[in-house]
């Protein structure tokens, strides 16, 4: 970057801008760059604009004025923080943004390697639920579609295991009752299917979810990426 | 107790300072435009207030959100470039009528004792009136 102070006062503004940096987490690269560049040419005002004592001083004392780095940038994280609470809402959201944190910023790309692993992982659990679920609905509805028949004539399944020349359908411990079998099967098998289906319905939350755990780990990325270029 | 006291009144007056410095930036862009630094000058300048230097930023990013002002970057002949900042219409129009409204209320708190005052009360309802018209 390109410094116009000298040396030990731009020592000295240069650790109040990390600090202030610091305080920008979360934010977009380009924002936190243009920040820091306005307030680094604040500093610059105030420290040529104060002619009294050594540059240290004047350098502290700038500061001073300025105020904590917190003050400065206030209302901006604030801001961001609560976009963010407006639209994370469901306890899954909360938990992404955990994610990103405690993973993907104090590990770098440590971190980054964690969080694609947890990433996968993640969606990995998303395929087998969803896949589940589809199951349940299917084997739920053929069941209750098996019990309904059992119900209403038991003696089909008989003709079967007579036709196949082997035991096809069993009733198990209903054998001298297919129709109680089939009363059972029905209310099982609804409910198996009862069950699939709410789960798909909760999937669209999951889903979205994820989403969002995808989303920030991509701008995370990006950022970091970003940074990489800067510092090489 | 008093302590307590005038903690809270502390509060209170940061609480007042805020909203008043908000409006103090704008009229201050409606002058002209400023970038940060020579912006806190010129709200310091009568020295009737101090503020940190900083809080200006904050300020000026949420009017930046709000389409209140915009800025641009220009190269300075000694140092960094400096983000000048300037009121856009929307800008001018809210700083019009804030200061309308503003006066209003510094009559309020004035109340009776400043009676004096009143004439001028009138003048800038009357001012709000012409305004609002014009929006429509």
């Amino acid at each position: 970057m390109n410094n116009h102070l000298p040396p030990a006062a731009e020592k000295i503004v240069a650790d109040y801008l990390e600090k202030l940096r610091g305080q920008l987490k979360g934010m977009n690269e380009k924002d936190q760059q243009e920040i820091l560049a306005e307030i680094r040419s604040h500093v610059y005002e105030s420290f040529t604009g104060d002619g009294e004592g050594d540059e240290i001083d004047r350098a502290l004392r700038a500061l001073k004025r300025l105020g904590e780095p917190a003050d400065v940038v206030a209302s901006r994280v604030g801001t961001s923080v609560a976009q963010l609470g407006k639209k994370k809402k469901s306890l899954l959201y909360i938990l992404a943004g955990l994610l990103i944190v405690f993973f993907a910023a104090p590990l770098g790309m440590g971190g980054l390697g964690v969080l694609i692993g947890l990433l996968a992982a993640l969606a990995g659990l998303l395929v087998a639920y969803f896949a589940t679920a589809v199951v349940f609905v299917i084997s739920g509805f053929i069941c209750a579609l098996v019990g309904l028949v059992a119900l209403i004539s038991p003696d089909i399944f008989l003709e079967i295991n007579r036709w196949a020349g082997e035991t096809v359908f069993q009733f198990g411990p209903f054998q001298n009752h297919p129709q109680v079998a089939g009363i059972l099967t029905l209310i099982l098998s609804l409910m198996l299917a009862a069950l699939g289906l709410l789960m798909l319905w909760s999937g669209k939350h999951i889903w979205r979810g994820l989403g969002l755990v995808f989303h920030l780990a991509m701008d995370k990325v990006r950022s970091l990426f970003s940074r990489g270029r800067k510092t090489a | 107790m008093n302590k307590i006291m005038a903690e809270e009144t502390d509060n209170k007056v940061t609480q007042l300072r805020k909203g008043i410095l908000e409006l103090a930036v704008l009229a201050a862009l409606y002058r002209g435009s400023h970038y940060g630094y020579s912006l806190v000058r010129s709200l310091t300048g009568s020295g009737s207030i101090e503020i940190k230097e900083g809080t200006v930023y904050p300020i000026l990013a949420r009017l930046a959100r709000e389409g209140l002002v915009r800025s641009e970057w220009v190269e300075s002949n000694q140092g960094p470039p400096r983000k000048y900042y300037e009121l856009t219409e929307a800008g001018r129009a809210a700083c019009e009528s804030l200061q309308a409204e503003f006066r209003r209320l510094v009559l309020l708190v004035q109340g009776a004792s400043g009676a004096a005052a009143a004439p001028e009360g009138q003048q800038t309802e009357k001012k709000i009136v012409i305004r609002r018209k014009k929006d429509e």
